[in-house]
């Protein structure tokens, strides 16, 4: 008798729990969010909000789904295989200009993380002194910032394309090479060179210093359901701001996630990363909240891939490009 | 409180034991130890080396293969079918060659192509094919490319897991091949061999040492390719770990391995919660490292149990010679005191007690000898002392006998003429020891004459006493009534010396006083000249006799003096025992003195005097022995009434 009445006290709860979870889902507005890059703590917010229920509470269902080593995201985001993606300030400003209607729902990363390494036995530590020298960067682009840099110093450089190592650097192929501060700066110190042995020239020291990593959704997506990416972006912040509070526990998400998706992982190379995500993410002088994009930087991103020529537009229309995230 | 000697000999021994003890565990401990790191040092290397070995004779013919094949396509610039059948008979003919391209760099080899790169690969038990390069793999620009043509080198790739070929890591090894074009050489591409790396790790793993020691193995970036916990291998370098570890130390261990350096050193405690210790050895063809880690306790195992049970054994040790010491000296201490008792009954008279049975030939052996030797010395010195004792008894009651001989041959009751109330003798003899040499006589003529004589025999004891017993006996045997008294002393003298073989003489006064008249008629031969004390204190000397002391020479002739008493004098003759009667200061009693001292006694009763003398001598000589017999006759004339 007593089990029985146990029993249906159980079953009756699983309905009062079941019921409301199905109201929710009939109502949760479903995003598909693809980063820019294979799982690592340069997504450690998305992971969070995702398992703290950030997103849930804020009535939406998220899938993160990382791309492949050699996916385009903002195919990805054109084709409508997901609804927001993450992408460098300048790759999201060309892209737009050649053609995807994408706007910037958010502006999470407020610094430039990009430096030049040069060993520090070959004397280079200006970017004055690269005129000449072979140059490693990624071969998927992003040197449109260190570009402007060397143009500055009025350095002509010879690029060497690379994929994914920095063995060539480490080999002595190169003379120096373009790496993310949270990244391969990183794993060229986890490849047994220190700091010591290595010349930075940061780009952000040269007045480079453009924005990065933002969250872009089509602008017709957008126009359709401002309030459902307006929450999005919102459950991402707050879960940005519980992993820089609770890193031990963010890193465990991150780990977990670089294993089911079979990447090299190591936690203290993880670790320096969402350091470096937390300095990044931090506006500093800028007149900016964080999540925000200044339109200065705006402009002067604008301005440097125009006078690479890259640009089509002439003016950047800042409002079209740019929604304020919704607190 | 009393330590025994026990308890001293152990403070004495134990310390320093203790201190020899501690040392010697000390240096055996350190020398163990070096010992050990050293062994353990030798045993890591021979590992490591092997391990090396086993590896290179995979790594350098596959080495070889790839080298071959960029000469061959070099030299023979081959058709696509030759290729792609060298590369098939590759495969097959080169089982740890898991795959093999003959790539192209961008329209090297067909200007229609950007890539060109035939692959051949295992497939289960067949061998499959393919081509590399396109959109997503450029080719040029991965490290098994890009690395080799840039440094125009050979290259052994940073492993990787092969998404094709059933997640197994390889690594790949890449030989620029060339192309001469305007008499210049130029990279056109590279061969490459693909090497599974299971193979390998195993080697590595099947590395044991000690009991929880293993090999890993560092990839020229320091990642970690083969580890106990597979969870680091691929995704940590020994950097990264030193890092998460917060092990510095770590980091330059790894920086030393990728440098290609071998060493043997201490591990930080972070693949084991306790000390350990590295030996790391570089693998020539591929730059890669392997590391041996043993925990250091497990090396130190053996030593520390062998220190325990020396300890152990230490202790024990200390308890046996806390033992031995308590055994040696009881053994030590009990003849000791059984000696120390038999020295108490010795003394106590017993010199037959026995004495504690010490058969050794040491210190207690030399002991036990000298109180044997002690014992019988003593007996055989109590038995002689108890015969000389005897002896000594027996003359001295033979001279006690003597003694009274000697005193029964001279006058010794007073008064001696009681019926003559015209004169009163008293005498004395007092010997130094228990005869003497010292006479007085006295004896009637006839009616009217009282012959009385003094003297002192050279010499004292026995000798003189015997002498003196002759002089006396020859004076009373010469002595009548009508001899003078001059030629009584001539006939004395000639008797004593006649055949006087001991040259012993006699210092002899002799007078003879009437008694009618007062005369008195003397003869001195060496002696003491007398006193007579007279009336009005008065003492003079008689006058002085020719004649030598008796025995000296035979016939030589004496004269006599004369003089007259008063009634009322006394004549005082004496020994030189009184004058020469010594202080303990050396101080004689002296002439001088004994005349003052009799000057008050006319008339006195010659017993007062000689009583009072011999007080006022003994008060002189105080505690001082008495040397020499002393001697004193009075007489006191009274006179005719």
């Amino acid at each position: 008798m007593r089990i029985i009445k146990r029993w249906s006290e159980i079953i009756v709860c699983m309905i009062c729990l079941a019921a409301p979870a199905s109201a929710g889902q009939a109502q949760q507005a479903s995003i598909t969010y693809t980063p820019h890059w294979m799982p690592q703590s340069q997504f450690a917010g998305y992971y969070v909000a995702l398992d703290r229920g950030y997103y849930r509470d804020a009535g939406l269902d998220v899938t993160i789904r990382h791309p492949s080593a050699t996916e385009n995201v903002v195919e990805t985001l054109r084709n409508g295989e997901c609804d927001v993606i993450s992408l460098f300030l300048m790759t999201a400003l060309e892209a737009r200009d050649k053609g995807t209607d994408m706007v910037n729902i958010c502006q999470l990363s407020q610094n430039s993380a990009q430096l030049f390494v040069t060993k520090a036995s070959s004397g280079i530590s200006r970017p004055e002194q690269l005129n000449g020298k072979r140059i490693g960067a990624w071969e998927a682009g992003f040197r449109e910032i260190p570009e402007a840099v060397l143009q500055q110093a009025g350095s002509v450089v010879t690029w060497v394309p690379i994929v994914s190592s920095v063995n060539l650097f480490l080999q002595g192929g190169i003379d120096a090479m373009v790496v993310m501060l949270y990244n391969e700066y990183d794993v060229i110190i986890n490849c047994g060179v220190n700091e010591n042995e290595l010349n930075r020239i940061f780009c952000s020291e040269h007045g480079f210093n453009i924005p990065e990593d933002g969250l872009y959704a089509l602008g017709d997506s957008y126009s359709s359901r401002p309030d459902v990416f307006r929450r999005f972006v919102a459950a991402s912040l707050k879960g940005w701001e519980t992993a820089f509070a609770e890193k031990d526990y963010a890193l465990d998400l991150v780990m977990k996630e670089m294993k089911s998706a079979n990447v090299p992982s190591n936690r203290a190379h993880q670790q320096w990363m969402l350091d470096k995500m937390e300095e990044l993410f931090k506006p500093g002088q800028k007149p900016v909240a964080e999540g925000e994009l200044w339109q200065e930087d705006y402009q002067k991103a604008f301005s440097i891939l125009s006078n690479m020529g890259r640009m089509t537009q002439t003016s950047p229309d800042f409002q079209a490009f740019y929604k304020k995230p919704g607190r | 409180m009393k330590r025994s000697f026990a308890i001293r000999l152990t403070l004495y021994i134990l310390p320093f034991a203790t201190l020899l003890f501690l040392v010697m565990l000390l240096l055996y401990y350190g020398f163990s130890n070096r010992v050990l790191t050293q062994s353990a040092k030798s045993n890591a290397e021979s590992l490591a080396k092997g391990a090396v070995h086993q590896m290179e004779q995979v790594l350098l013919p596959v080495e070889n293969v790839a080298k071959s094949l960029a000469l061959y396509v070099e030299l023979f610039n081959p058709d696509e079918e030759s290729i792609r059948y060298l590369l098939r008979q590759t495969i097959s003919k080169f089982p740890d060659v898991f795959g093999s391209t003959i790539a192209f760099g961008p329209y090297a080899r067909d200007p229609g192509r950007l890539y060109y790169a035939p692959y051949a690969y295992q497939q289960g038990d067949s061998i499959a094919e393919s081509w590399l390069g396109n959109q997503d793999y450029k080719y040029f620009y991965l490290d098994w490319y890009q690395i080799p043509t840039t440094l125009n080198k050979t290259y052994w790739s940073e492993p990787y897991y092969d998404e094709g070929g059933g997640n197994i890591l390889m690594s790949t090894y890449s030989v620029p091949f060339y192309k001469t074009v305007d008499g210049r050489r130029q990279v056109t591409g590279v061969v490459t061999a693909d090497v599974a790396l299971q193979w390998l790790t195993k080697i590595v793993e099947s590395i044991k040492i000690y009991e929880r020691g293993f090999a890993f193995l560092l990839s020229p970036t320091g990642t970690i390719i083969s580890h106990p916990d597979s969870s680091l291998i691929m995704h940590e370098s020994i950097f990264s770990v030193s890092r998460e570890k917060n092990a510095p130390e770590l980091r330059t261990i790894g920086r030393d391995m990728i440098a290609g350096n071998s060493g043997f050193t201490r591990m930080p405690t972070v693949l084991f919660k306790d000390k350990a210790r590295v030996y790391y050895l570089p693998i020539p063809s591929n730059q890669w490292s392997i590391g041996i880690v043993f925990p250091q306790r497990e090396l130190y195992a053996g030593l520390q149990k062998m220190t325990i049970y020396l300890v152990i054994l230490g202790i024990i040790g200390f308890l046996l010679l806390w033992l031995v010491i308590q055994n040696v000296t009881r053994k030590v201490t009990v003849p000791l005191k059984r000696f120390a008792e038999s020295a108490h009954e010795i003394a106590g008279g017993r010199f037959d007690v026995a004495l504690p049975d010490i058969r050794t030939e040491d210190e207690m052996g030399e002991l036990h000898h000298a109180f044997d030797y002690l014992q019988k010395q003593l007996a055989v010195y109590i038995e002689n002392l108890k015969v000389t004792t005897a002896t000594k008894e027996k003359i001295e009651s033979e001279l006690r006998i003597a003694n009274q001989i000697q005193m029964g041959m001279i006058p010794k009751i007073f008064p001696p003429f009681p019926n003559r109330p015209e004169i009163d003798i008293y005498a004395m003899l007092k010997p130094a020891r228990e005869v003497g040499g010292d006479l007085y006589d006295f004896f009637f003529l006839d009616e009217d004459k009282l012959c009385f004589a003094i003297g002192d025999v050279s010499g004292k004891g026995v000798p003189a006493a015997l002498f003196m017993v002759v002089t006396r006996t020859l004076l009373r045997s010469l002595v009548t009534k009508d001899m003078p008294i001059d030629e009584i002393v001539r006939q004395l003298n000639n008797s004593l010396s006649k055949e006087n073989e001991s040259n012993m003489f006699v210092t002899f006064f002799i007078g003879i006083v009437n008694l009618s008249t007062g005369r008195l008629d003397y003869v001195n031969a060496g002696h003491n000249p007398p006193y007579v004390v007279r009336a009005g204190e008065q003492v003079t000397t008689l006058e002085t006799t020719k004649g030598m002391a008796l025995g000296f020479i035979e016939d030589q002739s004496f004269h006599f003096g004369s003089d007259r008493l008063m009634p009322g004098d006394l004549l005082v003759s004496f020994t030189d025992g009184v004058t020469e009667a010594a202080n303990l200061q050396d101080e004689l009693y002296g002439d001088e003195r004994l005349r003052r001292f009799l000057k008050p006694f006319h008339g006195s009763h010659p017993e007062a005097l000689v009583r009072q003398v011999l007080q006022d001598v003994a008060e002189h000589a105080g505690t001082a022995p008495q040397s020499d017999d002393i001697t004193l006759l009075t007489i006191r004339f009274k006179g005719l009434n």
